[in-house]
């Protein structure tokens, strides 16, 4: 099966030289289905990647192809129709009612001239019932809680309709409640066929979700995998300094844990 | 105690030192008393003594530069406002005026320093310069009363302060009769005009001709003498806005369409623009073609000069009802004042420059300062 | 969910909204054209205006129908046009820099207009020039910005603000310094009153010229209102959601530039109508630019064309426009940011 994105020795830095990059020689694939969860510290360049990926920023060095296609020389719009992003949380400027938002994400379908149209909200409808917040549409987006407002990014990014997506750290701010509702939604976009590309900091959501696994830290992917394989004792502590205890769980849990100590 | 002393001992020595200094100047200042000087009264009934003799004068009026030229009293000025100095008519006949200082703009802004450096003896301002001079030196200051409602009692007045103070009387009491005899002239002719056949006239200034002088200042009284309706006589404009001259007002286009004068004078542009104008087409003044040009001499006749209180009347009059002034040659009336009362001998080119407003373009002395 | 179901800002559907303020901006035009020196009756302004497109007997003198056509019509023409640009041009700045307290002067158009009018003052002294400078100073000072803003192409918003601010600064010390050297008696208050504001300069020959730029300009940033919203979400989010953000932030810029400019020439610097009608746009009818660009234009338009017809009929002098939009708009605005609760 063809992976819907093909990334391909990219590196990326915001001067000419080299030397100081914020990523270099990444690569991986994803497929249908896929749920590719990248671990790592901060300021390690995983949102800059992400951005390069769902082609926000340009400029980078290396390929990034999109169904066969290298996305820097397809439209904007054309990518967008393909390639979802869900950024991390932002304080909105203006509240525009929570529908308003979700109905964004039907611009790449539409012409510069264009407004949606009946369809289109009705798509919008749609995403925003996935994620179970329909009930919020006339909300203005000023008033929602720090969960609502992502799952409303991710209705927004759904609505485009992508074969993939990528969400820069979806649970970050969120209470127990929201993480779980979040790799819910994850979790059976992946199912119906989207390839998912995840930054988070909670190694536990890889092993919930995750189909593949990777830690990028310095700037380059230093392990790539099944979960399992590379969430481990070792490599927790070599990321993160600190010490961790991975430990398969059972009674009804039946998955790996990631357990800290002080 | 000893060290009380020695300190009770320097901080009086101290003090007499500091006495001493402040003491100085007052002591050079008494010891120039041994000059001759007169005391004159200025126009807000303020006696001043000036030095006798008194060469050395600072002119700061703003219309009023051109009284030093009518009083022949040129050789007496020491420093004079940047208006004056860029008036055309002025450079052209007496090119020495570009070596005076010029270190007042418009009133309220002096350049001090300048104003010292031209060492005058007497400074003659308005209210606002005077007090700035006052406060900053230690120049004499007599006080000129001029503002926009003032008439042809308070120009006379004017020009025998004035004369008081170069010892011109003789030649102040000359422009007077020559204004009198010129004003009595005009009424003369114009006085028997029924109402209704007089002309209702309009000055409009300002680059979209619908700025004016109101009925209450001093361009009502020239009106009315040459035998004319005044357009803005019901309205009140002394003590209006900053930014414009007090005593000049805006006004919408309707406004001068509901007066629809029989003549209209401007300050800027071409009578032909107007003619053109869908705007202005309806008045009385641009159908018949009676849209003229205002003419400036020293300064341009819509001010409240000395020159425009003699010629102003005399031009409209004969503008307005040529056929009662026959046997007038608007251009020998010209030559003859500029002649008589300035000693400026206008040649024909120059007199009908003067009369088609042409002068205006003048060499700003502020320019200069590039 | 279409526009009737949404109930936004004060509760009434967008559509009828709309439809109730062109009533209102044609009630206010017919009152503009019926008020002034003499009070013309309604039904005598339809006529003189029918008669101009259909033969009807003319039973009013020839100098009414030259005040209500060649005056108090280029006059209204000018309110309307000035009034819907500068709100308009306002709103769809406030979407791109993402900020409210944003006005159309932000790029430095008035600076520009009002160095160009001066040396039109000073070196031609005609109403033609001051027109004809102050636009083409307005884009000099617009692309001065711009050029300067790509110099660092990272952050395209905050570069447009701050080069906006060095390019106003720069074009009003020239202004400053030319008024300064300018004759005090005719020239300066000259400088002084256009920077003001009027609409009393304005002539049918006027709105021939601006009127199609004006209405261009609106007629572009009204075919891409949507897409502005998208730009309101800030540049990654837009630029995510496959939208050329360079390319409609330069049609943005282009629209309001052009659309402000004009507007300048013809009446000078009214200020505070491009910054207050937005808000009072959003507090009735919500961000959505879908809706918000309309109801703007009608309401910037009614408004302008109020204020100065309620200012030529209460006073006998002129007083300048730009200070009577100031004096309203600032205790608007005071207003509504105590009265905003859920946001701007």
């Amino acid at each position: 099966m063809t992976p819907l994105v093909e990334v391909q020795d990219i590196s990326f830095s915001y001067s000419s030289d080299k030397a100081h990059s914020i990523f270099r020689n990444v690569s991986f694939s994803i497929r249908q289905g896929d749920i590719f969860c990248i671990l790592g510290p901060n300021g390690t360049g995983k949102t800059t990647l992400l951005k390069c990926v769902a082609n926000v920023i340009q400029g980078w060095y290396g390929t990034i192809y999109f169904g066969g296609q290298n996305i820097s020389v397809m439209k904007t719009s054309e990518v967008a129709r393909g390639i979802g992003y869900v950024p991390q949380n932002q304080t909105p400027s203006f509240p525009f009612q929570v529908m308003d938002i979700v109905v964004m994400g039907r611009a790449p379908h539409l012409t510069v001239f264009s407004s949606p149209s009946k369809k289109d909200s009705e798509i919008a409808c749609e995403a925003m019932e996935m994620v179970g917040i329909l009930p919020l549409a006339e909300r203005p987006c000023t008033m929602l809680s720090g969960g609502e407002w992502q799952l409303t990014l991710i209705a927004r990014a759904l609505a485009q309709e992508p074969r993939v997506m990528i969400l820069d750290e979806p649970a970050s701010h969120l209470d127990l409640g929201n993480q779980m509702r979040i790799l819910r939604v994850v979790k059976s976009l992946a199912e119906s066929g989207i390839g998912i590309v995840m930054a988070t900091h909670f190694p536990d959501h890889a092993f919930l979700v995750a189909t593949e696994a990777a830690i990028m830290n310095h700037g380059i992917i230093a392990y790539k995998g099944p979960p399992d394989e590379v969430i481990t004792d070792s490599n927790m502590r070599e990321t993160y300094g600190v010490d961790v205890r991975v430990i398969q769980v059972g009674e009804g849990v039946d998955r790996k844990a990631c357990f800290t100590s002080l | 105690m000893k060290v009380h002393l020695i300190i009770k001992t320097i901080f009086f020595q101290y003090l007499a030192l500091l006495l001493v200094t402040f003491m100085l100047p007052v002591a050079e200042g008494q010891s120039q008393t041994s000059e001759k000087t007169r005391l004159i009264t200025d126009m807000h009934g303020k006696k001043v003594s000036v030095p006798d003799p008194l060469n050395r004068v600072a002119l700061f009026g703003g219309p009023t530069g051109q009284i030093a030229y009518i009083l022949g009293a040129r050789n007496q000025l020491c420093a004079v406002t940047s208006a004056l100095k860029g008036s055309e008519l002025i450079n052209a006949f007496d090119p020495t005026v570009k070596s005076l200082p010029a270190p007042r703009s418009i009133s309220g802004q002096i350049n001090i320093e300048e104003l010292v450096l031209s060492n005058p003896q007497l400074v003659i301002a308005g209210t606002m310069d005077g007090s700035i001079v006052e406060k900053k030196t230690k120049i004499p200051v007599a006080y000129t009363e001029s503002n926009m409602n003032h008439g042809r009692e308070l120009l006379k007045r004017e020009i025998r302060f004035y004369a008081s103070v170069f010892q011109k009387e003789e030649r102040g009491e000359k422009y007077i009769a020559y204004l009198e005899k010129t004003i009595a002239f005009v009424k003369s002719r114009t006085a028997d005009i029924p109402e209704e056949k007089k002309k209702k006239v309009f000055n409009a200034y300002s680059h979209n001709h619908l700025v004016t002088l109101g009925g209450d200042t001093f361009m009502h009284e020239r009106i009315v003498t040459a035998g004319c309706i005044d357009a803005t006589a019901e309205m009140k404009t002394t003590g209006s806005k900053e930014g414009l001259h007090s005593g000049l007002t805006e006004i919408s286009q309707e406004k001068v369409l509901d007066w629809n004068p029989d003549i209209l004078i401007i300050d800027s542009g071409k009578p032909e623009d107007l003619y053109k104008d869908a705007r202005w087409k309806n008045i009385t003044a641009v159908r018949n073609r009676q849209v003229y040009i205002q003419p400036v001499g020293v300064f341009i006749w819509d001010r409240p000069t000395a020159e425009a209180a003699v010629l102003y009347p005399l031009w409209l009059a004969k503008t307005v009802y040529p056929e009662r002034f026959k046997d007038l040659d608007m251009m020998q009336e010209v030559k003859k004042f500029y002649r008589e009362v300035m000693s400026f001998n206008l040649n024909d080119t120059q007199a009908k420059a003067l009369l088609n407003g042409s002068y205006k373009r003048s060499i700003d002395a502020a320019h200069g300062k590039w | 969910m279409s526009a009737q179901d949404k109930r936004l800002g004060i509760g009434i559907a967008p559509g009828k909204l709309i439809v109730f303020l062109a009533f209102v901006l044609g009630a206010v035009a017919v009152i503009a054209l019926m008020l002034g020196q003499s009070t013309i009756p309604a039904a005598t302004i339809v006529k003189i205006l029918a008669s101009q497109l259909f033969p009807i007997d003319r039973t009013w003198p020839q100098t009414l129908e030259s005040i209500v056509l060649d005056i108090r019509l280029p006059r209204l023409l000018a309110g309307i046009l000035v009034g819907a640009g500068l709100s308009i041009s306002g709103a769809a700045f406030q979407g791109l820099f993402r900020n409210p307290l944003v006005s159309p002067h932000i790029l430095g158009v008035s600076a520009g207009a009002g160095l160009g009018a001066a040396l039109a003052i000073l070196f031609f002294g005609n109403i033609l020039a001051i027109q004809l400078f102050s636009f083409i100073f307005s884009l000099i000072a617009v692309s001065m910005t711009y050029g300067l803003s790509r110099v660092y192409r990272t952050t395209p918003i905050l570069m447009l603000v701050l080069s906006g601010i060095i390019v106003g600064a720069l074009f009003s010390s020239c202004t400053s310094l030319l008024k300064y050297i300018a004759d005090p008696v005719n020239e300066m208050p000259s400088i002084v009153f256009w920077m003001l504001g009027s609409l009393n300069n304005a002539s049918n020959r006027d709105m021939i010229i601006v009127g199609p730029i004006i209405l261009i300009g609106i007629a572009v940033l009204f075919s891409i209102r949507w897409r502005i919203n998208l730009l309101a979400m800030g540049e990654e989010d837009a630029r995510a959601l496959g939208v050329n953000t360079g390319r409609i932030r330069l049609t943005i810029i282009i629209c309001a530039t052009m659309i402000s400019a004009a507007a300048v020439s013809v009446a000078g610097i009214i200020g505070w109508i491009g910054l207050v009608i937005p808000h009072i746009g959003r507090l009735l009818v919500g961000p959505d630019n879908k809706y918000l660009l309309p109801v703007v234009v009608l309401v910037g338009a009614s408004y302008l064309v109020a204020v100065d017809t309620l200012a030529r009929s209460a006073f006998a002098s002129e007083i300048p426009i730009g200070i009577l939009t100031a004096l309203v708009g600032a205790p608007i605005f005071a207003y509504l940011l105590r009265k905003t609760r859920s946001g701007w």
